[in-house]
């Protein structure tokens, strides 16, 4: 995708740059076969789409502009990957917490030895626990009766782990539909941007009133669709 | 984080409740207390109404929400077993794993579907108007020479 963006950026600013010499433009139409005539007249295509150097432009801008946006939204789309990941950290954490617990007291280490040795030097681990509050009804009750705390703590484990696959299985559901409805999204912005400011014609198109019609349309079906796939993303109801 | 669905929720709770030395009726009583969802409320006043020496069968006629589904049906039973003081952890163990299963299943399908189901959305509405966009000045253009 960074081969076909920046190929299509370079055919856009080869062409600006052309653009801006009037002489190697006419070479440059010459060696294409358009005449410097040609180039200039006014045809009944208008004045923009007319000239074929322009149209050449137009279709790599375009090009650039829907890869962009795919950019932008994969981007953005990481970003708030990684934000997430960061806040999944502190149940991973106490995962890593409990494992660490039960495998010391499997090697015959007692509970509140284990648990001096897992919060050493990962005080927060403590805090993280204590703040919720079954957690913290269960470090306390593995505190009063030690006998009975590796039996409860493997089935903490298990039901966290239980828990924590179908949390990633929710999330990729929903992340899945998000992407499809942010690009559909971010493609229109960026499509409407860049042809207000790269292509004349678009603010005569929008002058009109069956043009502003038409841009309106355009962002009514981006608004339902965006919305349907957001419902369509929406985990099903778990008959239970 | 994304709440699990109710009945899975409230299983895994009280399975942990349970381990922690609490009799059934404590254990249901401590997480439907914490919890507002309406499979809680209704679960709350079946406890209730259990402890009041009422039929299983005739409680869950009135509460709907808890004979919805085969899961929750089930669920009840055994719950019912626990209050007559039967051991139910294992019980508890294996339903706590259908439910974990029968969530899984139901992701799964949803994935397997989600890719074709998103393609209707996309080719009925974001296509067509990402095209209209493009093509609708170039269109204009043209009708503007003729």
């Amino acid at each position: 995708m960074r081969h076909v963006c920046c190929s299509s950026f370079f055919a856009c600013w080869f062409f600006a740059f052309l653009s801006l010499h009037p002489q190697l433009c006419s070479r440059f139409g010459r060696f294409f076969s358009c005449a410097e005539k040609t180039l200039r007249q006014k045809s009944l295509f208008g004045t923009f789409y007319s000239r074929p150097a322009w149209t050449f432009v137009a279709f790599f801008a375009t090009k650039a502009a829907i890869f962009a946006a795919f950019f932008v939204t994969i981007v953005v789309l990481t970003a708030q990957m990684l934000l997430r990941e960061r806040k999944k950290r502190s149940g991973d954490e106490i995962e890593i917490f409990v494992d660490h617990l039960i495998m010391s007291m499997r090697a015959g280490i007692s509970f509140e030895m284990a648990l001096r040795e897992s919060v050493q030097g990962h005080p927060h681990r403590l805090i993280l626990f204590n703040n919720h509050h079954t957690y913290g009804q269960l470090l306390a009750h593995c505190r009063d009766n030690p006998s009975q705390s590796y039996k409860l703590l493997e089935v903490f484990r298990q039901t966290t782990r239980l828990r924590n696959k179908l949390h990633a299985k929710h999330r990729t559901l929903s992340l899945q539909a998000k992407a499809q409805g942010l690009i559909g999204v971010a493609l229109f912005i960026v499509i409407f941007v860049f042809q207000w400011l790269m292509i004349p014609d678009f603010r005569n198109f929008l002058r009109a009133s069956s043009g502003r019609f038409v841009v309106i349309l355009c962002a009514f079906l981006i608004f339902l669709g965006t919305r349907w796939i957001f419902k369509i993303g929406k985990p099903p109801e778990f008959q239970l | 984080m994304t709440d699990l669905p109710g009945p899975m929720e409230v299983l895994q709770q009280t399975r942990l409740q349970l381990r922690m030395g609490r009799s059934l009726a404590g254990a249901l009583g401590r997480v439907v207390d914490h919890r507002s969802d309406a499979y809680s409320k209704s679960l709350k006043v079946w406890l209730v109404r259990m402890e009041a020496g009422q039929r299983n069968e005739d409680v869950v006629k009135t509460l709907p929400e808890l004979g919805r589904y085969g899961g929750r049906k089930l669920m009840l039973d055994v719950f019912e077993r626990g209050l007559k003081g039967a051991s139910i952890d294992d019980a508890l163990d294996d339903l706590e794993k259908e439910f974990f299963f029968s969530i899984e299943n139901a992701y799964e399908r949803h994935l397997q579907v989600l890719p074709l189901k998103l393609l209707m959305p996309l080719t009925l509405f974001i296509l067509p108007a990402v095209m209209m966009l493009i093509a609708g000045p170039l269109i204009f253009s043209l009708k503007a020479g003729f």
